[in-house]
């Protein structure tokens, strides 16, 4: 914690091996948010150039306003949306490793149903496994409208899911 | 828990378990080494593509006595803007106000007030809603305007809803970072540009809580907004 916030503090003038641990705890979380909000293909892709992008904006980020996760996420969200972009998005939110259990690929397959604003809630609330607060840093809203959306997507899922395999 | 609730929590901690290890990070560490001299020539090349325009305009300024006569003059050239370098819509207040900030030399008077009463609009469209008009400010090669009216009012709609109709427009900067928003703001022209944060005070203490554009003429002469957060 104390190297963390000392290196917070000069990140600015940090070498890329300081910026290296600075960023080192939040390295699966990006990971984890680059696979799902693009594929696995390009999740190294995604990462490398949130990094690079995250290293040239360092001197930018003030931690007044947020903390090294969040804001390291929110870059990596979008070098993931850039990635996206091109193809539709719709396979590009399937898991890549569902099993081949029926009852994953409906609920998998409902959640290629959800409005794009829906899916990234879910994808980075319930799959990435990010709180409320680093969920609204990704989507660039306040957390209160993560959390109705995320109950605007519950509601659409059951609807969906109610209507393949009864109640949820 | 709600059933729902608790079989997406499962099929998340199901899919994050059958995640590989994160990428190696040394690795990345490497490229991350690999662009900084790359940033340098940048810069490198901006000063020197810089130097360069400011000998021409020097070269060419009308009553001229001598390059070493110009250097020594203590007021900047301003250089007269041609008729095509004209703003397309005319600002609201023409004249530089008293204490504006310093322009760069090939800048036009009122190019500051322009560019913040376009901002100014575009923040009042989307508080109103008014997604498509705000939309059309953006410049067209900026990725945000790339992605469509669709992706960019279905993203700015749940933005704003949580920003309570507030935003508080920064003075306006030479816009000079060109090493970090250079690669975003294709089509600008960079001499005339203008950078602005826009704070919304309903999301301060939160990185979501700004925005930063660069604002500029685009190549045809009208002002356009090129995000840049």
């Amino acid at each position: 914690m104390t190297m963390t916030s000392t290196l917070t503090v000069n990140l600015a003038s940090a070498t890329p091996e300081q910026f290296g641990a600075w960023t080192a705890p939040h390295l699966r979380a990006m990971s984890l948010l680059a696979a799902r909000l693009s594929s696995d293909a390009e999740r190294d892709d995604v990462v490398q150039e949130a990094l690079i992008r995250a290293w040239t904006k360092r001197a930018q980020f003030d931690p007044q306003r947020g903390t090294p996760s969040a804001w390291l996420l929110a870059i990596t969200a979008d070098q993931a949306r850039r990635a996206r972009r091109g193809r539709r998005p719709l396979l590009g939110f399937l898991p890549g490793r569902v099993r081949p259990i029926d009852e994953e690929l409906d609920l998998a397959h409902a959640i290629t149903s959800l409005s794009s604003r829906q899916r990234i809630a879910v994808d980075c609330f319930y799959f990435v496994g990010l709180d409320v607060a680093e969920t609204a840093a990704v989507m660039r809203c306040s957390q209160g409208t993560v959390k109705s959306t995320l109950s605007d997507a519950r509601n659409r899922l059951r609807k969906l899911l109610e209507g393949r395999d009864g109640p949820a | 828990m709600d059933p729902l609730d608790q079989r997406l929590t499962d099929a998340g901690r199901s899919w994050r378990q059958n995640q590989p290890e994160p990428p190696d990070l040394d690795r990345m560490l490497i490229a991350l080494g690999r662009r900084r001299p790359g940033l340098f020539q940048g810069r490198l090349m901006y000063a020197f593509v810089a130097g360069l325009l400011l000998l021409a305009a020097v070269a060419v300024a009308p009553g001229v006595g001598s390059f070493l006569h110009q250097t020594q003059s203590p007021t900047p050239i301003q250089a007269s803007p041609s008729p095509s370098s004209l703003p397309a819509e005319p600002s609201s207040s023409p004249q530089p106000t008293p204490g504006s900030p310093q322009p760069s030399p090939s800048a036009v008077a009122g190019d500051s007030e322009t560019a913040s009463d376009l901002v100014d609009r575009y923040e009042a469209a989307l508080v109103a809603g008014n997604w498509q008009t705000a939309f059309n400010l953006l410049a067209p090669p900026s990725l945000t305007r790339e992605a469509g009216l669709t992706s960019f009012s279905d993203e700015r709609q749940a933005f704003f809803e949580s920003v309570n109709g507030r935003y508080v427009i920064g003075s306006p900067a030479p816009a000079t970072d060109w090493a970090t928003y250079g690669p975003l703001v294709s089509g600008a022209d960079r001499s005339r540009a203008w950078f602005f944060e826009v704070d919304y005070p309903a999301l301060a203490s939160n990185n979501a809580g700004y925005e930063q554009f660069v604002v500029a003429p685009d190549a045809g002469g009208t002002w356009r907004i090129w995000p840049v957060r």
